[in-house]
């Protein structure tokens, strides 16, 4: 059951949140000059340290969604850092997948976490019609997730119900996007990555034998 | 193919025990998947979407997609997961005597 009081509260932390824009910057730099390192995951290690790992990729969403200015990628973002999944290519390719193209259809805070599920649980074998349904369920289920805790799948209805509280397509126009940025929507707007990278993390090591 | 013992009856499945021969579903078979998946009751909401996928299945030969699915009976993803542990595609439409949906829907 979706808890607006409790969304909102996190909406209003956003958007009075102190950013290190230096320390983040720095690290996106980083990345990008090294690229995202693989890692060996340890089941036991990561289940052990669930809680730890979950508020680390909600916080990088977070941070990567307001130095992005990019919900699909700040999501995806701190989901490969976590898991060593794929690099800055994949990162790049996400360019213009917030709201899927600027036109408040699906939040990238989905899009940028379905990118990661199928580094994650997609197959080399693009012939393993297996691996493909097992990432689409997976998939689906992370959606109906979402939506439970967030309340909506979309763009639109989440600036609307959630982070500016009134209809806006900061796509639309420039003076669309200086209200969204004056309106601290930049900001806000690290809710649905921190919650859709927190719930994808999770998925993630839950699936961990 | 395989063949397993539902609710009295012998069925055709596939390696995922969905029915392959759709006329030959009951509600008792209903039951019976739902109690192999742990659910041991069925609720009138079970019931609203059984019976939706299976009309829809038996018109059109095909599974609706779960967009259209949520749309048309009212009840959101999560809700169907709550529901049918397995999910729309591999719970509430194997319940629901139909096959598996293949390929990307």
């Amino acid at each position: 059951m979706t808890d607006y009081t409790a969304l909102k509260q996190k909406v209003a932390e956003l958007a009075v949140r102190e950013w290190d824009t230096e320390a983040i910057a720095g690290r996106v730099k980083k990345l990008m000059r090294q690229e995202i390192p693989r890692k060996k995951l340890d089941p036991k290690e990561m289940k052990a340290n669930r809680a730890t790992i979950l508020d680390r990729v909600q916080r990088r969403a977070e941070e990567y969604n307001f130095i992005f200015k990019n919900c699909a990628q700040g999501t995806a973002m701190a989901l490969l850092e976590e898991f060593g999944l794929g690099n800055m290519e994949v990162i790049k390719a996400l360019t213009p997948f917030p709201g899927i193209g600027g036109t408040g259809e699906i939040c990238g805070g989905i899009t940028g976490s379905l990118i990661a599920f199928g580094l994650y649980f997609g197959s080399d074998n693009r012939l393993d019609y297996e691996a493909m349904n097992k990432t689409i369920a997976i998939s689906q289920k992370f959606m109906a997730y979402f939506e439970d805790a967030v309340g909506h799948l979309y763009c639109a209805d989440i600036i609307e119900t959630l982070i500016i509280g009134k209809k806006l397509n900061p796509g639309d126009s420039e003076a669309s996007m200086q209200s969204f940025a004056e309106s601290k929507g930049f900001e806000k707007c690290g809710l649905p990555p921190g919650l859709g990278s927190r719930l994808a993390a999770g998925f993630i090591i839950d699936s961990m034998k | 193919m395989s063949r397993i013992e539902l609710a009295s009856q012998m069925l055709e499945v596939d390696e995922h025990g969905f029915m392959q021969e759709t006329k030959k579903w009951t509600e008792d078979i209903a039951r019976a998947y739902g109690a192999k998946e742990g659910v041991q009751e069925l609720t009138p909401d079970h019931w609203k979407i059984i019976h939706y996928l299976r009309d829809y299945y038996l018109a059109n030969k095909t599974c609706p997609m779960v967009r259209k699915l949520t749309r048309d009976t009212g009840f959101t993803l999560k809700q169907l997961y709550d529901l049918f542990p397995e999910g729309p595609a591999n719970s509430a439409c194997k319940w629901a005597g139909i096959p598996k949906a293949i390929g990307c829907a």
